[in-house]
């Protein structure tokens, strides 16, 4: 027997109100927790990815959506640039590496990309990172056959003749389709594949299957940008009097001003723009940062609501606690110690509706991470603890003793006497 | 435990703003392991004696001394300790704990003392007859079951006083007696002193030392 045990069954006895003045604490600290959670998480999943080159270079348009399309396989794409800026880019002596990516088309809902071997060789994805091959090995690419694609104004010049059709896939590909090396595919027009989705004739194989790497590319299929090209059905180089064209490129310059400079450059320019994934990543978290500031300005209004109802909650049962108070004053309990009781039920229901909070916090942020996983790509955990999580703890258990004085005040001024009277 | 009680003087305002005195005694010894009963009319103060006794109020003038310790000279605190470790009360109404059960009610009255024996709890339990009935909570049990409980609870500190406010009230003559015999008998075997107060004459009857407050009052 102890004070703890006594503050156990006076919660017990007012069950449902002790349950569901613990549960608005415990939805309030949910979404707060669950809201840092993927903050955290999805911050530090979008920024990595985009670490590993410094430009994107895409049509005019939005920056994010450049970014979203070409680093997160996310979004449509706005427009494509000029197949010719990207030798131009190639060509430049501020360039370290330029890749070009074509997409458009998909495969179980796992976006194609177009684009060359050298993406899956030598391009850091990440800072010091390349892709390494879990299996297999890098599809074919041949610099003439994609010449050739280019040059030719029809379908009927070369019809496949001696092209490759091959792919490599992302981990996350490969762990959610029947794909492995040496299956077949055939694509899907469109990023979004549905019931009447139109199919591409073409049968890609695939030669490699990529270790994870954490980053959106988990979830997407890489194809010789000439196969990319050769797709019937595709707006061929030179039809509706167009130039060969590409989605965009990624490049890493040879550092310095390289990049600004090249960017200052690119943005004069009327067909097309630069952008630092970086910073436009960056940027969208400030945008989003208003919002969950705003979110998690209504969740604490919700903890300090639900605070004031353990609040009412106990301070109402007092008067119906009068004789119990009045009897342990007889058997020898301080008054001190009866105000520790109360202050102790308190600062208990908030700090079991907090845990409560926390795990289903967690558990909501895994769920919905997991969906942000299956979308972008971003490893999301949900059970990464945020450092602000044990500042919500310290502030449940001020919140409680705070909570828990009022009607402890009123428990600590019960007369015995009066408590003890037959007629209470 | 002896007690001594001088130029005691408690009052209470009326509805009407006039204090009235409801316990003025010039001077009452009462001697170690005395069994009394202090009965009076309703209204004669039998109840405030009790609670200026354990230290639940305070008396307007005067001392309450027991076994040497003038109770009106200590803290609340220190009051409250003393009450936990000397003196055992018995109520009317029992009142007992509802959420608690037997066992745990007893070990209550210990836990305010500072010392929990589960083991004593369970002897005392035992030795008023209530064995089989530990794990029961006071709804679950008869009224004279719960008062034995009550009385178990009294005796869970070995204190040295026992304070008895009306504790047959609220049960039928028959468990009315034997719950003052086992009252009499427990005491006897613990050298307490025991200051039972009632107004029902089957109980004023049971015992040889009688004081009726009406009367002492002077």
């Amino acid at each position: 027997m102890t004070l703890v045990t006594i503050v156990r069954k006076n919660l017990r006895q007012r069950a449902l109100a002790s349950t569901l003045t613990a549960a608005s604490i415990a939805l309030g600290v949910a979404v707060v927790v669950g809201i840092l959670t993927l903050k955290e998480q999805s911050q530090a999943g979008f920024s990595q990815s985009a670490f590993g080159y410094e430009l994107v270079v895409g049509s005019r348009g939005s920056a994010l959506q450049l970014v979203l399309n070409t680093v997160y396989h996310m979004d449509q794409s706005q427009g494509n640039i000029p197949y010719s800026l990207y030798r131009e880019l190639a060509g430049d002596r501020r360039v370290k590496m330029v890749i070009p990516v074509a997409v458009g088309d998909s495969y179980q809902g796992f976006r194609i990309v177009g684009t060359s071997d050298r993406f899956i060789t030598e391009f850091e994805i990440l800072p010091d990172q390349r892709f390494e091959l879990a299996e297999g090995r890098a599809f074919s690419f041949s610099e003439e056959m994609l010449e050739h694609v280019m040059t030719s104004s029809s379908h009927h010049d070369h019809d496949h003749e001696g092209m490759k059709f091959e792919a490599v896939i992302g981990s996350t590909v490969a762990a959610r389709t029947s794909l492995k090396v040496g299956s077949t595919f055939e694509a899907a027009h469109g990023v979004e594949e549905g019931p009447g989705t139109e199919k591409h004739e073409e049968v890609w194989t695939v030669t490699g299957v990529l270790k994870p790497t954490g980053t959106p590319n988990d979830r997407a299929i890489f194809i010789n940008l000439e196969s990319f090209f050769s797709i019937k059905g595709h707006v061929r180089p030179g039809e509706e009097g167009r130039g060969p064209e590409i989605s965009a490129a990624i490049l890493k310059t040879r550092g310095g001003l390289a990049a600004r400079d090249l960017a200052y450059d690119l943005n004069r320019r009327p067909d097309a723009m630069a952008v630092v994934p970086a910073q436009v990543v960056a940027e969208l978290f400030e945008m989003i940062g208003k919002v969950d500031k705003l979110l998690l300005a209504v969740s604490v209004l919700v903890i300090l609501v639900a605070g004031v109802s353990i609040l009412v909650s106990i301070y109402n049962s007092m008067s119906e606690r009068r004789r119990p108070i009045a009897i342990m004053r007889a058997l020898g309990a301080r008054r001190t110690t009866i105000l520790a009781i109360i202050v102790l039920e308190a600062t208990a229901l908030c700090l079991i509706g907090g845990g409560v909070g926390v795990i289903g916090g967690h558990a909501m942020a895994e769920l919905s991470g997991g969906i942000l996983k299956a979308q972008a790509g971003i490893p999301i955990t949900g059970w990464a603890f945020h450092p602000l999580e044990f500042v919500i703890i310290g502030g449940l258990l001020v919140l409680g003793v705070l909570i828990g004085l009022l009607p402890a005040l009123k428990a600590y001024r019960t007369d015995i006497a009066e408590g003890l009277s037959p007629t209470v | 435990m002896a007690i001594t009680l001088e130029q005691l003087r408690k009052s209470y305002r009326t509805p009407e703003g006039a204090m009235h005195d409801v316990i003025r005694i010039r001077r009452l010894d009462i001697p170690d392991g005395a069994q009394w009963v202090i009965t009076g009319q309703s209204g004669s103060g039998k109840s405030t004696l009790l609670n200026l006794l354990g230290g639940i109020v305070t008396p307007d003038e005067g001392t309450v001394i027991i076994d040497g310790t003038n109770l009106g000279a200590l803290s609340e605190p220190a009051r409250d300790r003393f009450r936990a470790k000397h003196i055992g009360y018995v109520f009317q109404t029992f009142n007992l704990l509802q959420g608690f059960s037997a066992l745990e009610n007893v070990l209550l009255g210990m836990l305010f003392a500072g010392h929990v024996e589960k083991a004593r709890a369970a002897s005392l339990l035992e030795r008023v007859g209530l064995k089989e009935r530990m794990r029961y909570r006071p709804s679950e049990l008869s009224v004279g079951q719960q008062q034995r409980v009550a009385i178990a609870r009294a005796l869970a500190n070995r204190p040295s006083l026992i304070l008895a406010d009306e504790p047959t009230g609220n049960v039928d003559p028959a468990a009315g007696d034997t719950i003052v015999d086992l009252l009499k008998e427990i005491c006897r075997e613990g050298g307490q002193t025991l200051l039972l107060v009632t107004h029902q004459p089957q109980v004023v009857a049971r015992f040889p030392d009688v004081f009726d407050l009406s009367k002492l009052q002077n």
